[in-house]
């Protein structure tokens, strides 16, 4: 009886060990270091003077800033992608639509990194052939100043993103039971009024899955923003993870990095609660 | 009873499982045996890291018991490796440095090298660059001269004498020369400043930066202010490339520049060094005798400017595996001071030796010997790019500097927040 009671332990003992050592230890320890001066080999103690200094830090300021530029602008272009896609593909069940959710979702299956270098060319070479062949001037120099840098890295996560948000939104749009729609058909209802008045009411749950994955995500991209423009052209398209990275490991400021982290980890905490519990809200 | 025997069987097994996995981990570091010795090699060089598995290899065919485990990671990560390296617990034995930032974080790694047999042999100017607390406890790589690579065919076409350029004033009409006759000589543009690398910005800075320190670099990293005093000249430089160069000039990278642009002759001039010989000679053997000379900044423009010769890496050796220090000594010794390990070096590393008393008949290139000579002279200059604060370099002075090169930012703000931003990491990196 004692061992019936008793057995899961064993099997979960394991898991929850890992996960302390692996994930909540080092954490806690990451909030002991963002009070010290580390430079990840020697550290001391220097109370809250890292978290005074990083308020006034104009790159980090400004590398925040745009990284919340960013995720307001992706998060809103891969929901509406992703839904037009899912639209797309589940209007007709046929060979088109069919291999179109593979293509659609294909960009997913390609790491961020190799993502960021196959961008690299298209916005640099192929985009200076097509500027150089039918001498449009918005093709060209992509990449080689801010707003074209920020947008290449929209460009790109948005193509990533889209097909995974897809896949959220097909399910839920498979879930609506049929005849609601064919007694909106009957009624006369256009395909406008069916989207908006029968399909989007009842993709709630899908807004508050997706919105939350994007958000979170587009708060933590690093490695597009790495292969991509590295931070360039002068830093312009530095965003807050690679920031982080860069006093870390290039200025070995570790301590300084790890408040900005714990920063960052409080900004993605609180806006993900205010976006679930207001997408609950709606849903209930 | 068998389902309980079950019962019990499954949970004992679960349990050693995790058991041995945690096991696994402890285990996993072995005893060292005292006859056979391995040493690790922390290499940031990517470029030479075949020709040190050769050197490693020569070294274990002559002792037997010594094998050389070379670890390389550069580009930008070569740093952080490292401290991941020591973090660890696995400090490798040798490493290499670069510049006395790094060799100051690790200062309590490193063993004092002075009375290394190699150690004693090093050119004067560039013994600095490796001292911690008075200690010597570096010896640099090499020697690297730090100009305009220029391309002999191009300036030959253009009828240009290199040799009858001697300040500011002549270089400037060979460039305004070049220029009125690119379409003639062919070339897209007089220079390939390479304005996306942050580290050749910061090389040529050095130019400007050197002479307040007369090559004493500990001076030049203790230093809490960048120096300016050469500002009116490294303006006229930046302005002259700006006007000048291929553009868009940020989108010129280090690869590109010298592998198509320079060595195709398309354009005249490159701000790189002796580094560059490998890569022109593979891609057309005798390319650098026939094609490559170098040029000095004309800065203090009185005659004396010479190319800055230096050194941008140290190797040290640590002290957390006592054992194996002696034979880490034995190995720098014999790369440095045999003639068997100095043949790989000038010949296939293609390196300056940072060595005194060096024959200079046995180095393969004109422009190798020239290197030398200057760097041997008593006049001889070392850069201090390598001593800016961590970070320095690609968070502050090359972002500023791109920012003017496209206009973004005026030559009054680029010198205030230049200084603000170095001051501000000098004093959090040396903990005052």
């Amino acid at each position: 009886m004692l061992i019936k009671k008793h057995q899961y332990l064993a099997f979960v003992l394991p898991a929850v060990f890992f996960i302390l050592l692996i994930i909540v230890v080092p954490f806690l320890i990451g909030i002991y270091y963002s009070f010290t001066d580390s430079n990840g080999l020697r550290s001391s103690f220097i109370g809250w003077k890292n978290f005074e200094v990083l308020f006034q830090d104009s790159t980090f300021l400004q590398s925040f800033w745009l990284t919340v530029k960013f995720s307001f602008v992706s998060v809103i272009l891969i929901n509406l992608v992703g839904l037009a896609f899912a639209l797309i593909v589940t209007s007709h069940n046929n060979r088109l639509t069919k291999s179109l959710r593979t293509i659609f979702f294909m960009p997913n299956l390609i790491g961020g990194i190799l993502l960021g270098f196959i961008w690299q060319f298209i916005f640099t070479s192929a985009f200076q052939a097509i500027a150089a062949a039918f001498h449009l001037d918005f093709f060209k120099g992509w990449l080689s100043n801010p707003s074209t840098g920020f947008w290449g890295i929209v460009i790109l996560f948005v193509w990533q993103m889209s097909g995974y948000i897809m896949l959220i939104y097909i399910s839920f749009l498979n879930a609506i039971p049929k005849n609601t729609i064919q007694a909106a058909v009957l009624d006369g209802a256009k395909a406008t009024q069916i989207f908006f008045f029968i399909q989007l009411p009842q993709l709630a749950p899908a807004f508050t899955i997706s919105l939350f994955l994007t958000l979170a995500n587009s708060f933590k991209l690093y490695e597009q923003n790495l292969a991509l423009t590295n931070g360039g052209p002068y830093r312009s398209t530095e965003m807050i993870s690679m920031y982080i990275y860069n006093t870390a490991f290039v200025n070995f400021q570790q301590g300084y990095a790890q408040a900005a982290g714990i920063i960052l980890f409080l900004c993605v905490t609180i806006v993900s609660f205010i976006q679930l519990a207001l997408s609950r809200k709606r849903e209930g | 009873m068998k389902k309980r025997f079950f019962k019990i069987a499954k949970l004992t097994f679960m349990f050693s499982l995790s058991l041995i996995v945690l096991t696994c981990c402890s285990f996993s570091s072995q005893k060292e045996k005292n006859s056979k010795i391995t040493l690790n090699f922390f290499n940031q060089k990517p470029e030479i890291t075949a020709q040190y598995q050769k050197l490693a290899r020569m070294y274990h065919a002559k002792h037997p018991n010594v094998n050389i485990q070379i670890t390389t990671s550069g580009q930008g990560g070569g740093a952080a490796a490292l401290q991941a390296k020591f973090a660890s617990g696995e400090a490798p034995d040798i490493i290499m440095l670069g510049g006395l930032p790094e060799i100051d974080r690790y200062k309590d790694h490193l063993i004092n090298l002075k009375d290394l047999k190699a150690s004693k042999n090093i050119v004067p100017n560039l013994v600095s660059g490796g001292i911690s607390n008075k200690h010597m406890v570096g010896i640099p790589v090499d020697l690297e001269a730090y100009g305009w690579s220029y391309n002999k065919a191009v300036f030959a076409k253009a009828g240009i004498d290199a040799s009858k350029i001697n300040n500011y004033s002549e270089f400037l009409k060979a460039v305004e020369k070049l220029n009125s006759e690119k379409k003639k000589i062919g070339i897209d543009a007089v220079f390939g400043f390479n304005g996306a690398d942050t580290s050749s910005i910061a090389s040529v800075s050095a130019q400007f930066t050197s002479l307040p320190y007369n090559n004493n670099l500990v001076k030049a990293f203790k230093s809490k202010t960048f120096p300016w005093k050469y500002e009116r000249q490294m303006k006229n430089y930046y302005d002259l490339v700006k006007k000048y160069n291929v553009q868009p000039i940020l989108s010129v990278k280090y690869d590109p520049s010298v592998q198509d642009l320079f060595f195709n002759g398309k354009v005249a001039m490159i701000p790189q060094g002796n580094w560059i010989i490998p890569t022109l000679d593979g891609l057309e053997k005798g390319y650098v005798q026939k094609n490559l000379g170098m040029l000095p900044f004309f800065v203090k423009n009185d005659g004396t400017d010479r190319l800055l010769t230096g050194s941008s890496w140290y190797l040290g050796i640590t002290k957390d595996h006592p054992k194996r220090q002696k034979a880490a000594k034995d190995f720098i010794n014999w790369m440095y001071t045999s003639k068997e390990a100095e043949n790989v070096i000038i010949n296939e590393m293609r390196f300056v030796p940072a060595t005194k008393n060096f024959d200079v008949s046995r180095l393969p290139d004109d422009l190798s010997k020239q290197i030398y000579r200057i760097g041997t002279s008593k006049n001889a200059q070392s850069p201090v790019h390598k001593q800016y604060p961590n970070g320095f370099t690609n968070q502050a002075l090359g972002p500023y500097i791109q920012r003017y090169f496209v206009n973004g930012i005026s030559w009054k703000e680029l010198k205030k927040e230049t200084s603000a931003k170095y001051r501000q990491l000098r004093e959090i990196q040396s903990g005052e």
